[in-house]
């Protein structure tokens, strides 16, 4: 294949936060469980997204652990490599899982890809073994007596300390992160999705299958599907994932509302230094605006126009111009309230390019742009947006971020806000703009 | 006519079907149609990449360009007399990008609407360089920070440290980049002369793909390949040090900022003179093979994860080039010693035992069904079935390839190329010094 260590050409901008929502049949199964359809003919993959929607806080250590030890292994296929052959025989199914943030929720994602049965050859059909094998894993974990296996805790908690320390690796996500816990040093916003290494010791098995128990049964439940299958006929599919939840053996977590997004800045600056080539420039701002302000699309617009793309101000500017950078970008994350701006920058140089990164913002904020800029940015997004229609692990996503932030919207109501945004608006957006934390991690003198 | 015939090739296991024809600047043009994609891809591709750096057109001496011009080109061709190619596609609603690997460089875009505007806008900037001297210079700073940014990538420096163990002579142990040094030497005319030998039509390939007409995409394309008029390309040779089979170093270790070490066993399989269809083939069971002895569903794996060896980043996989390729095996390790052992015992144990065929069918069809998944990306079809093109490969192929593969091809491969004379170890050791 592709080496996937070809050089591209830029650093990509287009990781920006989630922008749209589009349709999904909706299917309000029990309380707090929801079935989210879409029959999609384009494609020759079924896709299933399960999440499970929490509170991000004290336990988000064992709630990340915990798909890792799911995955070790069910009851019909006992451990990792009996597991593994079973997606292998399905066609290559391709199980995995994550956990991220939206804003101080905490989401614990199930993701199953598999072949639709119209492609196989020979009239071979998988799609309720596929349904069973996601079922093995979120259902029926391979438990001795009251918990997990402490071997396998033992094993998982230890590859789950190295992920953690490993986040240092990569410099650039180290840097946003450690920009995220000076920003956010009093709000459950500054932990890692991963959770922290000084929580590991007190996590045992009893308690991470005590967990798992809660999960399943009493967390907010989000269940998406998409192939090319007539909605019923998913609807029915999927049925052997509910079971128990149509039972109501358990309450469903009450979670109380999300925090408004704060409006002041700190305003401080932190340096840190590392044995490095290059050093990273990460700026934070508090947006002021929560997810559903009237004033969120001319932000977003706004945001597109300092650095969402190749011809925002920051690409161009910044690096391009000045040559100040190989890396220049703006991101959004839109429940908490927070803008971050990440750069890859010369030491030497650092003074300057923040100063010139930040004449950038200021430049949007009194409307120091053109027309130009602004039409661009309008048809870029958009464009984006189109685009995410045919990709439906992103759709999935996209909506789950509405749905935590009890948005409902169309994605073309979506699109038409943003068309509507005038000047004064994207200014507007970025009124209420606050720096908070400076953050560069600078390499070590020689 | 400015195309010649149609040529259809289609895959039924994969449901895909391209529609080629060649214009008549010597371009072949692939055409792919996507019914109710919102996403309209291109891209345009020139056989040109890191380790072309000593070739000659058309007789007369071979020319020797330094290490990273053609990444160097790349970034230079998105500039032009009026402005920054990326900048006017993000303006209009489009997002391109390009990337240069060891034989390619290519050029892409993507979009929802005005995707005939875009096209023009691909092939009129590919097919317009721009080189002055002022514009070289200020490059040379930007491909600078790109440089030192990847030497803080622990997963790139592993690995190209091991690709100059394993090779002694050949370019592809260079970094695609270059170095600071060698880009140093960069200038408007060498940047000229790469382009104007490796940017003719006939040594490059343009791929689209989406829900558009096929005859309106042809009839569209046609006339904005012929604004310009190509002299033919004539002989174009590269040349290619011989490498030796054996490896240039045992072993390799860098100290970098990172918490735990990084450890890859690399194997070299230098092959001249298999090209195309048995290119394919084995690349394909060099892949299979390594799943079958390294992957997830292994006792190997298992033993490996129970004891915290490997984390679920351990893998091998292969890559390959005309006359070489390498297979590589490893990942983030607390013991990269001990973990080195352990793989080179079990592929002792291989070479012995064989793979077991059970293994191999069931792997055959997990690889088969992976095809089908990755074949609904159109990023994937397109940039794949360029880069296979350039080793002679039609990619459409990768399913009868995998039929016709037998557990003998799996055997004599693991005898001829996991061999335990050709292997190098890259190790990435953790400094001192972390966060303060």
């Amino acid at each position: 294949m592709i080496d996937p260590r070809a050089r591209p050409a830029r650093d990509s901008n287009e990781s920006g936060a989630a922008i749209g929502s589009a349709a999904f049949t909706v299917r309000d199964v029990a309380p707090g469980l929801t079935l989210h359809l879409d029959s999609d003919s384009r494609r020759k993959t079924n896709l299933v997204n399960v999440y499970w929607i929490g509170l991000l806080g004290d336990d988000v250590t064992a709630r990340s652990l915990l798909p890792n030890c799911l995955m070790r292994g069910t009851r019909t296929f006992p451990n990792l490599q009996a597991l593994t052959r079973e997606g292998e025989r399905l066609f290559g199914a391709s199980l995995s899982t994550d956990v991220r943030k939206v804003g101080e929720r905490h989401v614990v994602q199930f993701r199953l890809e598999f072949v639709n049965d119209r492609y196989l050859p020979g009239g071979e059909a998988i799609l309720d073994e596929s349904i069973a094998f996601l079922r093995g894993v979120l259902r029926e974990p391979n438990l001795i007596g009251e918990g997990f296996d402490p071997e396998v805790v033992r094993q998982e908690k230890e590859t789950h300390r190295r992920l953690i320390e490993g986040l240092i690796n990569d410099k650039r996500s180290f840097a946003v992160q450690r920009c995220i816990e000076e920003s956010c040093r009093d709000e459950a916003f500054r932990l890692h999705e991963q959770g922290r290494v000084e929580d590991l010791d007190a996590i045992d098995g009893e308690g991470l299958a005590a967990l798992w128990t809660q999960l399943l049964a009493g967390s907010q439940t989000r269940i998406y599907f998409s192939g090319d299958l007539p909605i019923e006929v998913a609807e029915r599919a999927l049925a052997p994932l509910l079971e128990d939840r149509i039972k109501g053996t358990l309450q469903v977590d009450p979670l109380p509302p999300l925090p408004a997004p704060r409006k002041n800045g700190a305003g401080r600056e932190v340096t840190e230094t590392m044995p490095l080539k290059q050093a990273k420039l990460v700026q934070s701002y508090r947006t002021g605006i929560s997810f559903s302000d009237p004033h969120m699309p001319g932000f977003v617009i706004a945001n597109g126009i300092l650095g969402s793309f190749a011809h925002s101000k920051l690409f161009v500017n910044v690096r391009e111009s000045a040559s100040l950078s190989y890396s220049s970008s703006s991101s959004l994350e839109r429940t908490h309230g927070l803008l971050l701006i990440t750069s890859g920058i010369e030491l030497a140089r650092a003074a300057e390019a923040r100063a010139l990164i930040e004449k950038q913002v200021e430049d949007v904020r009194t409307g120091e742009f053109t027309d130009d800029e602004l039409e661009a940015t309008k048809r870029a997004l958009d464009a984006r947006l189109r685009m995410i229609e045919d990709a439906p692990g992103a759709r999935m996503d996209i909506d789950l971020a509405w749905q935590v932030n009890g948005v409902t919207c169309e994605l073309s109501e979506y699109r038409r806000s943003l068309a509507a945004v005038t000047r004064d608006q994207v200014a507007e957006g970025f009124a209420s703009l606050s720096p908070d934390v400076v953050y560069l991690l600078a390499p070590e003198k020689e | 006519m400015a195309f010649g015939a149609e040529t259809k090739i289609q895959n039924d296991t994969l449901h895909e079907t391209l529609y080629q024809r060649v214009h008549s600047s010597g371009l072949p043009v692939y055409f792919s149609a996507k019914p109710g994609f919102q996403k309209r891809y291109s891209c345009f591709a020139t056989h040109f990449g890191s380790i072309d750096s000593r070739f000659r057109r058309g007789g007369g001496d071979p020319i020797e360009v330094p290490d990273g011009v053609a990444h160097f080109l790349e970034h230079k061709l998105f500039e032009g007399k009026d402005g920054n190619a990326l900048e006017e596609f993000s303006k209009r609603g489009a997002s391109s990008n390009a990337y240069t690997s060891f034989n390619t460089t290519n050029y892409l875009f993507s979009c929802a609407d005005g995707f005939y505007e875009h096209l023009e806008r691909l092939i009129r900037f590919v097919q317009d360089p721009y080189f002055t001297s002022e514009n070289v210079e200020k490059e040379k700073g930007i491909i600078g920070q790109e440089i030192k940014m990847y030497e803080d990538n622990a997963g790139w420096r592993v690995y190209f440290n091991l690709l100059e163990a394993l090779y002694r002579e050949h370019p592809v142990r260079k970094d695609i980049a270059g170095t600071v040094e060698s880009i140093s030497g960069i200038s408007p005319e060498l940047l000229m002369t790469c382009y104007e030998t490796f940017y003719h039509p006939e040594n490059m390939i343009l791929f689209a793909i989406g829900d558009e007409d096929r005859e309106e995409f042809f009839a569209k394309v046609d006339p904005v390949l012929s604004e310009r008029t190509w002299e033919p390309l004539g002989d174009l040779e590269r040349f290619f040090p011989d490498e030796p089979a054996e490896v240039a170093q045992r072993r390799r270790e860098e100290r970098m900022v990172v918490s735990i070490p990084r450890m890859i066993v690399g194997f070299k399989d230098v092959h001249p003179g298999i090209a195309g269809p048995q290119l394919l083939r084995r690349e394909l069971a060099a892949d299979i093979l390594l799943e079958l002895v390294f992957g997830q569903a292994t006792e190997f794996y298992r033993h490996l994860y129970e004891n915290q060896l490997i984390d679920d980043g351990f893998h091998g996989s292969h890559s390959s080039l005309a006359d070489v390729g390498h297979s590589i095996i490893g990942g983030e390790t607390p013991d990269p010693d001990r973990l080195e052992g352990e793989i080179l015992r079990e592929i002792e144990r291989v070479r012995r035992d064989g793979v077991a065929v059970e293994d191999f069918d069931r792997q055959k069809r997990a690889v088969m069904g992976s095809f089908i998944r990755y074949f609904n990306s159109l990023e994937f079809t397109a940039n794949n079935f360029c880069g296979y093109q350039f080793l002679g490969i039609d990619l459409l192929d990768i399913i009868d390839a995998l039929h016709s593969l037998e557990l003998s091809d799996l055997d004599r491969l693991c005898q001829e190329h996991l061999d335990p004379e050709r292997v190098a170890t890259s190790v990435i050791l953790p400094k001192e010094g972390a966060v303060s």
